[in-house]
């Protein structure tokens, strides 16, 4: 589904990844762990086509298509979905009018009909409430005001609305309580169909216990350096990244 | 204390100072017309017009126009209830069913220019130039909104109007600044508030991309009046829109919000002075320039805050948005303080789109010029959020859209 192959990223002129290689296949979960500095962020900007995330080598496959063709929305529109380290507050911008914008130019693009303003109320409520979040924080311009928590469950509500094909999980675990991360949890494994896939990157394997991946990467220097089975993330906690930063 | 003449000026001032002399004119305009004589038209030497250089921009003479002007659209505003009086090139037109409340007449003769406006070169020039006054007098609240559409076109036209609110009388003055093809519009609107008078001014200033306007409201406000103004600016070849306020009783009340929208090689200056005479009383002043293009935005704001006007709390933001490297904003706010217990501020920023917003938005499936009109829409949103005034807020906000659908 997602195959990426010696990806090389520069920003600012300095190289981030030295050639990523990571294939996801339909329907699993792999988790992405690596210490600071290793370009987990790097590689989940440059698979959503930010502006200076300069790829000087490699390529990415969505369904077999050039990942890295596409503008920022047109991989949006193709089922990509970044949940961001750090959403962002954008005052003056209604939340419902941006998400329902959102979701329907998604649905334009790719020839689906529009939803309506009342189909769209009623799916927005549901998933506010999947995700803890009043009725009143959806009548706020967007993220304003939100606490850091409340920001990552506003990822994960437009996560779970847009129902994309791939997401790519930034640290959507930072700054998460437990119950919190239960239903991070809970918002992933309802759309774990067999047919979407997930890239979930994290510090800690605290996330995995609610979301349990099928191959585990650890990234290091650019570059993934080990992979293997749910048990690393277990490794990796009990003796740390430096094994891995020295083998880099 | 001599003063000098012009010494070179220019073929337009030549006309329009020979157009003047020619006219049967009082001792009010004849000393206008002295007063004009010596500055010209205003140019970038000038003090207060660093950045509008009106010589420059009549550098090529305009004919007087003569009376109609070229098709124009129709006004934004024909979907509200208004009592209209058209100006067309400096001549004013009304129909006869004024609302309850309002009286207006032609004042023949001209008149000296007001003080608030004496030493103003525009001002003077508009004083010199018209013969008659269009005055709308406001006995008693007018629930109806008066529409002064001023309509410019082929030539170079002067107008006067005076807007008298007696004491506790309120209206709403909409108006419009419309013009096709080139021309230079100049136009004096005085504004005397009686006390606990209320006057609501909307503007919307949509000229042609050769345009030349300048438009000076001089107002003076007793005891507990207050002055509300909305002006949306989508400028022309070089726009001037400017308030000048003496606020001579206590507890007056002073809201201005403007947004300058331009784009292509445009150029707006929204300018305003208010000078606080009096204690207690309140400014408030909010501009939004959204700048695309080669387009130059210019705002200038100044409170002035006398001795005697102690308590006075007038604040002052003025921010922009740069859409392109080659936009340019030009922000002079200005505090001249002698009282000692007042509270007075003044902010300005001006930066690009934020792109974190941008990218963030474009992820979420936008495309950019939609995110992008997010962005703006959002920027300039808080100026439009008039609940008391939804109507007249939507029609601004719509045209503003439509200028955010008109980006390439």
């Amino acid at each position: 589904m997602l195959k990426i192959d010696n990806l090389h990223v520069a920003v600012g002129g300095a190289e981030i990844l030295r050639g990523a290689t990571l294939e996801v296949p339909a329907g699993e979960v792999h988790a992405v762990m690596g210490p600071n500095g290793s370009g987990k962020s790097t590689l989940s900007f440059a698979l959503a086509g930010r502006e200076g995330y300069e790829v000087t080598q490699g390529t990415a496959l969505f369904d077999g298509e050039d990942l890295l063709a596409l503008d920022p929305n047109e991989r949006a529109a193709r089922g990509l979905f970044l949940s961001f380290q750090h959403p962002l507050e954008i005052p003056g911008v209604a939340t419902m009018n941006f998400i329902r914008t959102a979701l329907n130019a998604q649905r334009k693009a790719r020839g689906e009909e529009e939803v309506s303003a009342a189909d769209f109320l009623r799916r927005i409520r549901e998933k506010a409430r999947l995700v803890g979040l009043s009725d009143d924080k959806l009548k706020r311009p967007f993220n304003v005001g939100f606490s850091g928590g409340e920001k990552k469950r506003m990822e994960m509500l437009q996560m779970a609305l847009f129902e994309p094909r791939f997401a790519i999980m930034d640290e959507t675990d930072s700054g998460l309580d437990i119950d919190a991360l239960k239903m991070v949890g809970d918002v992933v494994n309802a759309l774990r169909d067999g047919r979407r896939g997930f890239l979930v990157i994290t510090h800690y394997q605290r996330l995995l216990e609610h979301i349990r991946p099928d191959r585990v990467h650890v990234l290091a220097a650019g570059r993934i350096v080990k992979s293997g089975g749910a048990d690393l993330a277990h490794e990796l906690e009990r003796a740390g990244y430096e094994q891995f930063i020295e083998a880099a | 204390m001599s003063a000098s003449l012009l010494i070179n000026p220019t073929a337009m001032e030549a006309g329009l100072m020979a157009a003047a002399k020619a006219r049967a004119a009082g001792p009010g305009q004849a000393a206008a017309l002295k007063a004009f004589a010596r500055t010209g038209l205003p140019h970038r030497r000038m003090e207060g017009w660093k950045w509008t250089d009106l010589r420059q921009a009549l550098r090529a003479e305009l004919p007087p126009a003569d009376g109609e002007a070229a098709v124009i659209a129709p006004s934004s505003f024909s979907g509200v209830d208004a009592f209209e009086i058209t100006i067309m090139n400096g001549a004013a037109e009304w129909p006869d069913d004024a609302p309850e409340g309002l009286s207006v007449r032609l004042v023949e003769g001209g008149g000296p220019a007001p003080a608030v406006a004496r030493d103003h070169p525009t001002g003077n020039l508009a004083v010199a130039m018209c013969d008659r006054i269009v005055e709308l007098r406001i006995g008693k609240t007018v629930a109806r909104p008066i529409h002064l559409r001023r309509i410019a076109g082929g030539g170079a036209s002067h107008s006067r109007v005076a807007v008298i609110v007696e004491e506790g009388a309120g209206a709403t003055l909409i108006e419009s600044y419309d013009g096709a093809g080139r021309y230079f519009a100049n136009s004096l609107t005085e504004i005397d508030l009686g006390r606990g008078a209320r006057l609501t001014r909307d503007i919307l200033q949509d000229g042609s991309d050769d345009g030349v306007e300048a438009a000076l409201c001089a107002g003076a406000l007793a005891e507990g009046a207050a002055f509300h103004q909305l002006a949306l600016l989508l400028g022309g070849k070089t726009v001037r829109m400017e308030t000048r306020l003496a606020l001579e009783g206590a507890q007056a009340e002073v809201d201005f919000r403007g947004a300058s929208i331009l784009s292509g090689a445009r150029h707006a200056d929204l300018t305003t002075h208010v000078a606080h005479h009096a204690p207690g009383s309140t400014t408030r002043q909010l501009h939004k320039s959204v700048l695309r293009e080669r387009a130059r935005g210019v705002f200038q704001g100044k409170f002035l805050v006398a001795r005697g006007a102690q308590k006075t709390d007038a604040q002052m933001q003025a921010r922009a948005l740069l859409l392109s490297e080659a936009a340019e904003v030009d922000h002079k706010p200005e505090l001249e303080i002698y009282a000692d217990d007042v509270q007075c501020a003044h902010g300005a920023a001006a930066g690009a789109l934020d792109a974190d917003a941008l990218f963030y938005m474009r992820q979420r499936g936008l495309d950019e010029k939609t995110a992008r009109a997010l962005l703006v829409e959002a920027f300039l949103g808080e100026i439009f959020d008039r609940p008391e005034r939804v109507n007249i807020a939507e029609i601004l906000r719509r045209r503003m859209r439509c200028w955010l659908e008109s980006a390439p």
